[in-house]
Formats: C-alpha cells, structure tokens, sequence
C-alpha cells in the first residue's frame, strides 16, 4: 500500500489521521517502508505490512523489539517503566511495540539482517563427509554431519553454498534431507567428466574430510498447505522435492502430491526405491517417472516430465514447485500456467550443471 | 559403492525405507503419552516431566482433575516443578519471583510480589492437554496449536479376537499397577527391544523363565512374510504384532546343533502375542501368565533417554480382586518380572544405544532375517508419526 492511497482511505475519516512514513533499516543494507497510522505503533504497523519484526512481550517490558532512531521523532508513553534506561532512550534506542512516530517520515536502523522476517540466518560453517553414496554412474548423494554447535536451520526447498575444497570455487546444492534431520544434510550432485566440484568428488572427496559451507540460502520454500501439489524435477532437481515431501508428509490434512521425476535415460535414473519407499510411508503420494529414452525400463513413462503432465493432473488450487534445468523450468511454467494454475501458485527453482 | 567413517554393517540402503522413522531421534511430536502415575500427584501437587525436549509441570486442582503446564517459568526458565508451590486453586505459582500461572489456560494471572506488573494477563506460557484413566495420567505433547486426536489413537489397540482377552487401558474394569524409570538409551531401540522375536536368548537364564519352568525358545523364526502383521485401523492405534498365535506363522527354535544350548522349560503358556503401537509402546497379552498383561511405553525424554513404563493388568471390580492383585504384583510380577526379566531388556538396549548414538547405529546395522519384525515395525511407524519433536538447546556441545 503506498502513502497515497492510505491518505485517500482516510478522507471519510471525520477526525482526519495522519499516516506516517517509516523507514525499517537492516543490517544486510535491505530496507522495508511502512505506513504507521496516527496512534499506531511502530511493531503493530509493522505487522500489518506483513513484516513480522523480532519482538516477544509487546508490553515494553522484554526489550526484544529495540531499534535505533536514525531519522525523525518518534516517542515511548512518558511515565512508564521500560527496559530502557533514561540515557538509552536518550540516545536514540526505542522499544517498537511502544513507539509512536511524531514526525511525518522517520528511519529505525534494526541490528539483524531482513532474512530474520521471512527465515533462518544464513551462517558459514564447517561439515565432515559423513558418506559418499553413488546412486547411479553420475549421480552422487553426499551426507555431511554437521557440529552440533551450529545452529543450522532451513526451510525445505533451500539451498547451501558449498566450497571445493583445494580452489577458490563455491557451488550451490539444494539440501534433499528434511529440516528435521538433526545434525545432518544430504545433498545430490551431478558429477560431469569435468567441473571443479565433480573433479572433487569423483577423485579426492572422502568420507571424514571437511567443507566449507555457507547457508540456507535461496528463496524456494515450501509454504505448508492442504492445497493439492504438483512437484516437477529434472535430475537432481529431484534433491529439493525430497525435503519438501518431508515437510508436506507432516501436513494435516496430508494434501495429494504428485512427483514427476524425469532423467533421459535408464542408466542416469537413481532413487526409484527411494521413491517407492516413499509412496509407502506417505500414502498421499504419487511418483511419475519419466524417461525420454525408456528403452526396456519398467514403471516409468517415456517422454520429458512437461510432456508426461496430464490435464487432469492440475486442480484450480494446486500449487506447483518446479526444479531442474532452465528448459524444463520454462516449459513447466507454461505448461501449467495454460492448464489453469495461478501463475503466483507456480514456484521454481532452475540449476545449471556446474 | 559407498563410503562410510564408521562401517560396521552398511543399513543405509535399508534406512531410505523408513527415513521419517530414523530422523525421529527426539521422539514423534503430536502424540499422546504417559506423564506420571495418579498416586504421583495429589491436589495442589505439582511433579516435573520431560517428553521430547518439552518440560512439563502437572498438577491437580481441588476438583481432582489433572493440568499440564509448561515447567518452565517465562521469567527466568527455572522449572516450576523444583519446589511446588500452589497458593490457590488451579495456579501454579513459580518459587523464585512469583509468577502464578492459570494451570487451565497458561495466563499470567499475578506476580506475587508485583500485583500490578503491565505483564500481568499480557502473558502466558503454553499448557497441554490431560487425560486420567488406569491410574495414569497422560498428556498431548506437541505443537500447541495442533488439532488433539483422541487418545485411543495412541494406545494399544483393544483386543477382541479372543476369550478372557487382557484389558484395554480404558476399561472401566481394569487394575493397572507399574512403576517407571528414566534410562539411557533412544525410545525407538526400547521399543524395538521389546517387540524384537529375535532376543529370546537374554531371558533364556531368568528367575521367572526358570521358576515357572516356562518354555522359552532360543528363537521363533518366521514362516511367512505376514508373521508379524501390519495393523492400521482406521481413525484408531497403528502397530504391528508377532502373530505367534497363529501356528503357520512361526516356527519355535528349541536347539541350535553348532552351538551346545537347549531350550529350557516344558510348561507351555497359553500362546502370547506381542504388538508395538506407534508413538512408542507395547502390549504383551497373557504375560507374565495366562489373562495378565503388560503395557510397557518408551516415551522419549531426549535423543539418548526415555522414560520406561512397565504396567501390569488384570480385570477385576471387587476389593477382594483388587487386593488379590497388588499382593500379586508386589511378591511376584514386579520383583520377578518387571525387575528381574526387564532388567536384562534394559542391559541390552543401554548396550545398543553406545553403537547408536556414537556410531550412527541407524546406518551401519548388519540386520538378519531375524530383524523382519523390527523392520516391520519401522517402515509402519515411519508412516504414522504426527511430527517430529525438536532439539530444544541453545547449545548443545
């Protein structure tokens, strides 16, 4: 909403109000702009623009929701007793969930970075090389322990950066393990005959070495919902869909899910018993396998996964993740977007072979 | 080909089957379970728990009925539980600075020595829903905001299929006594323990196998895919049971030629059967003899210790049965069975869980044919935990 249209709500308004102009600062550089009605507070403000800023007690008693004054005047109720001391508030520091705004535009500085409001923090960290499993001649899953110290957490679809060890190189893996698992991370890895990270882990990599890693990262999240789901991966685009099929397993009610995974050919497909094991713990799925080239495979349907997609596949209310490469991606979109779903209930996530 | 730091056996291929069940090392969250036993817990009475990382208080209001409340006070996280005070009806009131809790809704309702803090009814701490029956009182640990299933759906299920069957634990005829115990070890090897065909030989020397000459055999090997069968009713308990009932099911082994051990005992009981029940428990019916039972929960306290429940049951409504049984259970079912014959159980699981915890047991277990039953239980329990319970510390090195 913009500061016009929230004045022009207002004109019916007998005692005309104010609406002001507040500036939300982060320590990542992001910003986020928000209307603060006359008598509103900074935090109730805040929350009704959908940012959910860190705050607990909003009696001004826990001091969670302190920021800074950096433009602008704004004030606590006199007479109260707050967590602040007489010199902090001096000093610019003001608790939101009792602030109101005196001037007509004014900027709070918040010492903590914007992907507090929407998630987890991204932090650099080290993990051991728990396992190397090959799951097919070019498909490794690599399961690394991470110190309990960390404190990891993620949301299923996210991704972490992960440093070849020896270069300067960073590549990006979407966790296939759930946001559950304790400690651990799996990740799928598509190793090519050359490449920093395939070079790695087809000769050097061993079970017990350190990575360096940083994350989650990425803003292909699964948002918990009854809504029928459509879960489209090329590859090891299948990684994502494996930590969304945890978080989605956990819904109530459990919503329908179709997996459509496609590799090209037989001797590329991993994960089938995977799969399977899966339709049997989560009776609410159902795995399509498709390969361009099926040759002689059991269970699987021959063509790309946008060509195996039905019609009647897609409810008005389905919601569609999307990961592989940008081809697939794109048709995908297409694909789904003419069958009827909402092109915001269309999320995706694209990779290149690196 | 697969690398592992630990190689021992390599059950990674096999634990894909039932990940959701591997990655429950806190316990399933969204379950209800055992708290404390009544007698525990008299009015104004408040007795600290721990289930899945979560601390809880329970106590009992004037009417008698039973609340749960988190037994961490909002103020400083000290437990509530440490030295209980209720100064009035249904409050808890925290020892150190006062804050007195509504036990029924969580609210802050005053600070004892701050009556007109702002915080007063501006907060709250979470409380969980209570049930009471068989001298138990249980408890739904697990999201607040979750929608409660009944109870039944977390017990063992009612048996029906034969006379003279052990008694539901929410009979109304049911005599129940137990005791509980906090151990080392995770909730998922207690529950597998106890359900496992396959460990017959720890009880092979037992007070009780011996004194009742009770044929034990050294272990019952599985005729048919079906032995232990899949039980999921609908709207009701999920688990699996070693049908040794049925006698196409299971062959008895009494000797083993490369080995010099017979089977002892000549008396046969009237068969038992064993069944484990998703969150955590078990039924074993006509056991420690025939028309007794016991119930026994695993329920997880956090990834490396459970509270250990083991329950015996008769029917009766009189206080001449009443009285007939707890004589029973003090000289007899409790020293000669939950104590005795348990205590080689626990041996074994506090021994599995050093190669679990330290070794990722999950994935590098070397399971025989014997393990069908357990594997069983796993993939079934995989498919109908609610939720997974979180490690709640802030550090936890």
């Amino acid at each position: 909403m913009t500061l016009q249209m929230a004045v022009d709500a207002d004109v019916g308004d007998a005692a005309a109000s104010f609406t002001r102009q507040v500036e939300l600062r982060f320590t990542d550089g992001e910003s986020r702009t928000i209307d603060v009605d006359d008598g509103e507070t900074v935090l109730a403000a805040a929350k009704r623009a959908g940012h959910k800023l860190a705050s607990q007690c909003e009696v001004g008693t826990c001091c969670t929701c302190v920021a800074r004054l950096h433009e602008g005047a704004a004030e606590m109720p006199a007479g109260q007793v707050t967590a602040l001391t007489r010199d902090e508030v001096a000093g610019g520091q003001r608790l939101l969930c009792q602030t109101r705004v005196l001037s007509d535009a004014a900027a709070f500085g918040l010492d903590y970075p914007t992907s507090v409001l929407t998630g987890y923090p991204t932090v650099l960290f080290t993990a051991k090389i728990q396992r190397l499993t090959w799951l097919s001649d070019t498909v490794v899953q690599l399961d690394l322990k991470v110190p309990k110290a960390v404190r990891l957490r993620f949301m299923a679809g996210q991704y972490c950066r992960i440093k070849v060890p020896g270069t300067d190189a960073w590549r990006s893996f979407s966790m296939a393990s759930g946001e559950h698992e304790h400690g651990k991370l799996s990740f799928l890895v598509r190793v090519l005959p050359s490449g920093a990270m395939s070079d790695y882990l087809r000769d050097k990599a061993r079970a017990g070495a350190t990575l360096e890693m940083e994350g989650p990262v990425g803003g292909f999240v699964l948002e918990s919902s009854s809504r029928p789901h459509v879960l489209i991966a090329g590859g090891t685009g299948v990684a994502p869909m494996l930590s969304m099929l945890d978080k989605i397993r956990l819904v109530r009610p459990t919503p329908p899910v179709l997996l459509i995974f496609g590799c090209v050919r037989q001797a590329e497909l991993f994960l089938q018993d995977e799969l399977e094991a899966r339709q049997s713990f989560m009776p609410t799925l159902t795995v399509r396998v498709a390969l361009v080239e099926p040759g002689d495979a059991h269970g699987v349907v021959e063509g790309n996964p946008v060509e195996v997609l039905r019609a009647e596949d897609v409810l008005p209310d389905s919601i569609a993740y999307l990961c592989g490469p940008p081809g697939m991606i794109s048709a995908a979109e297409a694909r789904l977007i003419g069958l009827g779903v909402a092109p915001s209930d269309v999320r995706a996530e694209q990779f290149l072979p690196s | 080909m697969t690398q592992s730091a630990y190689a021992v056996g390599n059950a990674a291929a096999l634990s894909r089957q039932y990940g959701p069940y591997v990655q429950a090392d806190w316990g399933y969250a969204n379950h209800w379970y055992p708290g404390v036993y009544s007698h525990e817990v008299e009015e104004r009475g408040v007795v600290g728990i721990t289930v899945g990382g979560h601390d809880i208080a329970v106590t009992r209001d004037a009417s008698g009925k039973a609340w749960a409340i988190s037994d961490r006070c909002i103020h400083k996280g000290v437990k509530l539980s440490l030295k209980p005070m209720c100064f009035a009806d249904k409050t808890i009131t925290c020892w150190y600075h006062g804050f007195t809790y509504n036990v029924e809704t969580g609210n802050l309702h005053t600070i004892v020595g701050s009556p007109d803090d702002k915080l007063i009814d501006n907060a709250r701490t979470r409380t969980y829903p209570t049930e009471e029956f068989a001298g138990i009182i249980w408890v739904f640990v697990g999201d607040e905001d979750y929608d409660v299933p009944p109870i039944e759906t977390d017990l063992p299920m009612k048996v029906t299929d034969k006379d003279n069957a052990i008694p539901h634990l929410q009979d109304p005829d049911i005599l129940a006594l137990g005791i509980r115990r906090k151990l080392y070890g995770n909730w998922r090897l207690a529950t597998e323990n106890g359900l496992d065909p396959g460990h017959l030989l720890v009880h092979w020397d037992n007070q009780i196998v011996v004194a009742l000459d009770r044929a034990m055999p050294l272990g019952m090997k599985a005729l048919k895919d079906d032995a232990t069968e899949l039980i999921d009713i609908d709207k009701g308990p999920k688990g699996v049971m070693n049908r040794y009932d049925l006698p196409d099911n299971y062959e008895p082994v009494f000797t083993n030629p490369k080995v010099e051990i017979k089977a002892r005992g000549s008396v046969m009981f009237e068969p038992f059967r064993v069944s484990a029940w998703v969150p955590g428990s078990l039924m074993v019916e006509n056991w420690p003899i025939p028309n007794y039972g016991q119930y026994e929960f695993y329920v997880p306290i956090d990834d490396h210790h459970h509270m250990y429940w083991e329950i015996i049951v008769y029917r009766g409504t009189t206080e001449e049965q009443k009285k007939e049984f707890e004589f029973k259970y003090e000289h007899f079912f409790k020293p000669l069975g939950l104590l005795d014959f348990n205590n080689n159980d626990i041996m074994a699981r506090e021994a599995t869980e050093e190669f679990y915890e330290k070794r990722d047991g999950w994935n590098n277990e070397h399971l025989a044919d014997l393990d069908f039953s357990v594997v069983a239980w796993r993939k079934h329990a995989a498919k109908y935990g609610r939720g997974f319970f979180e490690q709640p510390y802030a550090d936890e090195e």
